[in-house]
């Protein structure tokens, strides 16, 4: 039985998110803006959907997805 | 040996060697193995000493089908194709598996349902409820494979390059599951979903309650509230407000000035001004800590002289929007909400004080994406700090419960202190004693409900937190966050175990995070490109060595030239043709050695 799971842009949620959380530091000087808190929105729901394919070994069985 | 002699061996071999018996066992088996059903959790052959039968009398049986594959299928069960997936579905369904490897015979007992006070959740995983396994005994080792891609290639690519190695390889089905991999927003990896479960928190000891099994009444929240109140010598500790000194705290109950009347608490601009100033300052001060460029005071929640004192204990939640001004932070918006009834487990409150209030500085910024507030919103207001004041001294007795989420912060913009305060960050807060949760965390986690999506609401937030103290004073269940520091690894199941072999294959960091960290039985081979893993993933799942469960981590277009979608589809139409569908080859094995032995005989014979 094999498993692939996959997803997309970990590395780079996870470096934006950094960038963000040093941004919205109150002593920063660096500013989050409301374009930059989009972009870091859409990055985070492409890291969170990813997908799980599971592959039998059967061809004998009537396949019912 | 030759094909002439080969062929001869074949003239030579009987037609069928399967009794009648036999072949009524081999066909009663065999239409097991074959009737699929996605009605249930599975179906087919349950047991591996049934599978090993079925090999016997198919290999034994020359009617048999020779050319095609039976082993295990995963399917959606019917009436679930909508089910939403998360990865702990998937954990599951790879812990059951190892069960049943594990445990070959007897091992597909319904599992019992896991209690939440069980100390090893790993016990018994069950199937997810989407799913349906067909002969889950034919399964003798698992391969997890964890495929990262940088956000700019499509998931959508990979799976097509999945889908043309399913069918490139022949005899393999796929199942697709679009699986939500993290809550929050605090990114996951695939390890962190689908490797591990968070063992149960510790519960919360509640008080015992009186009288045995009766719907919980109102007094009896309040009294289970009344235990969770902060206590005073806790505030400066936790940031609230505290005077300078006891006098100044006590001034207000002194003073001789009276507090202006709040005739309509909808409309807190009809509070006159003056008589509000006038009363603020003569019973407020200042604070410990306090910001010099602030120059409001502070007033305390003061026994009310027109009352007699028993109306009893009540109990409010409160919520304030702030926004940034030149002084630093202001209050823009406050919330009181009152409990009103607790009938059949349910709350109801009663909205008592919403409104905006005018900042006295110029405001830098409206933080619109946190406080929802705007300058269109702001402009027209004119009810000010100590109107707010005076209607929260109108409605606050001393011993009234305020209820709200990191409140010290609500309390010192809203300049106020009230001596019973319930924080539900405190409450709720992480084991470690110094990391507090977000208001929309707690609620996403324990009340399934999904707050502050867009701007935050202070009557939402003001709900929420009133609604989880509520909840975590009522009997039943311990209400507590689960303790994610605390995971189990689904590879480490079977650390005491020699015979289940397990390997992990990828970089040296994720091995060094997940699996060398700790002292444990699983084979770790460090592996850069998806060349090297995919060779090292064929020496753990093939011959002598073969590992029962192999977790496995690569990283496609990362910039290594070798490691691009089209060698992974290369690697894997080559995995699946290695790996071992146990009755197509196992046929194949034996069938070479009856016709070894029948050539011997023959040659003998001769």
């Amino acid at each position: 039985m094999t498993t692939i799971a996959i997803q997309a842009g970990l590395e780079a949620t996870r470096k934006r998110l950094k960038t963000r959380r040093a941004a919205q530091d109150p002593r920063s000087s660096m500013g989050w803006g409301d374009d930059q808190e989009e972009a870091w929105k859409l990055l985070l729901e492409v890291s969170r959907n990813g997908l799980v394919i599971w592959i039998s070994a059967s061809n004998e069985l009537p396949i019912e997805q | 040996m030759s094909s002439t002699d080969l062929q001869q061996c074949e003239d030579v071999m009987p037609e069928d060697a399967l009794s009648k018996q036999d072949r009524k066992r081999f066909k009663k088996l065999r239409k097991r193995a074959t009737n699929v059903i996605h009605d249930g959790e599975h179906s087919g052959i349950l047991m591996q000493s049934e599978w090993l039968e079925l090999q016997k009398l198919w290999t034994a049986s020359t009617s048999a089908n020779k050319a095609s594959n039976l082993g295990p299928l995963i399917g959606r069960r019917k009436r679930k194709e909508s089910n939403k997936v998360e990865a702990s579905h998937h954990r599951d369904l790879l812990a059951w598996f190892m069960n049943v490897i594990h445990r070959p015979n007897g091992l597909l007992q319904q599992p019992k349902k896991r209690s939440r006070s069980e100390d090893n959740p790993l016990r018994n995983p069950s199937i997810p409820s989407w799913v349906s396994v067909h002969n889950p005994a034919s399964v003798s080792n698992v391969v997890v494979l964890e495929v990262h891609v940088p956000e700019s290639l499509d998931i959508e690519a990979c799976r097509v390059a999945v889908d043309a190695a399913v069918s490139q390889a022949k005899g393999r089905t796929a199942l697709h599951a679009p699986t939500k991999l993290f809550q929050g927003h605090q990114p996951k990896s695939l390890s962190d979903g689908l490797l591990y479960f968070v063992t149960p928190s510790e519960p919360y000891k509640k008080q015992a309650m009186e009288g045995g099994d009766h719907e919980t009444s109102m007094d009896q929240i309040i009294q289970a509230l009344e235990d969770m109140v902060l206590p005073v010598d806790s505030w400066n500790l936790e940031g609230y407000p505290t005077s300078v000194d006891d006098k100044s705290m006590t001034a207000g109950e002194r003073s001789e000035t009276k507090a202006p009347a709040v005739s309509s608490l909808q409309n807190l601009e009809s509070i006159p001004l003056n008589e509000a100033v006038q009363f603020v300052e003569a019973t407020g001060f200042r604070i410990k800590g306090q910001n010099e460029l602030d120059k409001n005071v502070f007033v305390k929640t003061l026994k009310r002289r027109d009352t007699t004192g028993d109306e009893g204990v009540r109990v409010f939640g409160l919520d304030c929007e702030m926004v940034k001004t030149s002084v630093g932070s202001e209050l823009a918006r406050i919330t009181l909400i009152e409990l009103t009834s607790f009938r059949s487990d349910k709350m109801e409150t009663k909205t008592i004080l919403d409104a905006l209030v005018k900042p006295e500085s110029s405001v830098k910024d409206y933080l619109t994406r946190h406080s929802g507030i705007t300058a269109e919103l702001l402009d027209p207001v004119t009810t000010t700090l100590k109107q707010v004041q005076i209607a929260l001294l109108s409605i606050l007795q001393p011993s009234d419960i305020l209820v709200g989420h990191s409140l010290e912060n609500d309390l010192m913009a809203a300049h106020f202190i009230h001596p019973r305060v319930i924080d539900t960050a405190l409450i709720f807060r992480h084991r470690n004693k110094r990391s507090k949760f977000s208001l929309r965390h707690i609620s996403a986690a324990l009340l399934k409900r999904n707050i502050q999506r867009g701007s935050h609401c202070s009557e939402e937030d003001a709900v929420a937190a009133l609604e989880l103290a509520i909840r975590r004073a009522r009997p039943g269940d311990s209400f507590v966050l689960p303790n994610t520091d605390e995971r189990r690894s689904i590879m480490e199941m079977w650390n005491t175990s020699k015979d289940v072999k397990r390997a992990a294959i990828g970089p040296a960091s994720w091995l060094q995070t997940h699996f060398t960290n700790t002292a444990n039985g699983i084979h770790a081979l460090g592996c850069n490109s998806l060349a090297a893993c995919c060779k090292a993933i064929r020496a753990w799942t093939t011959g002598s060595r073969k590992a029962h469960l192999v977790w496995s981590n690569v990283a496609l277009n990362d910039g290594l030239p070798e490691n691009n979608l089209e060698s992974f589809q290369t690697k894997l139409v080559s995995h699946f043709n290695h790996q071992k569908v146990i009755l197509k080859n196992m046929m194949q094995h034996l069938t070479i050695w009856y016709r070894l032995i029948f050539w011997s005989i023959s040659l003998q014979l001769q």
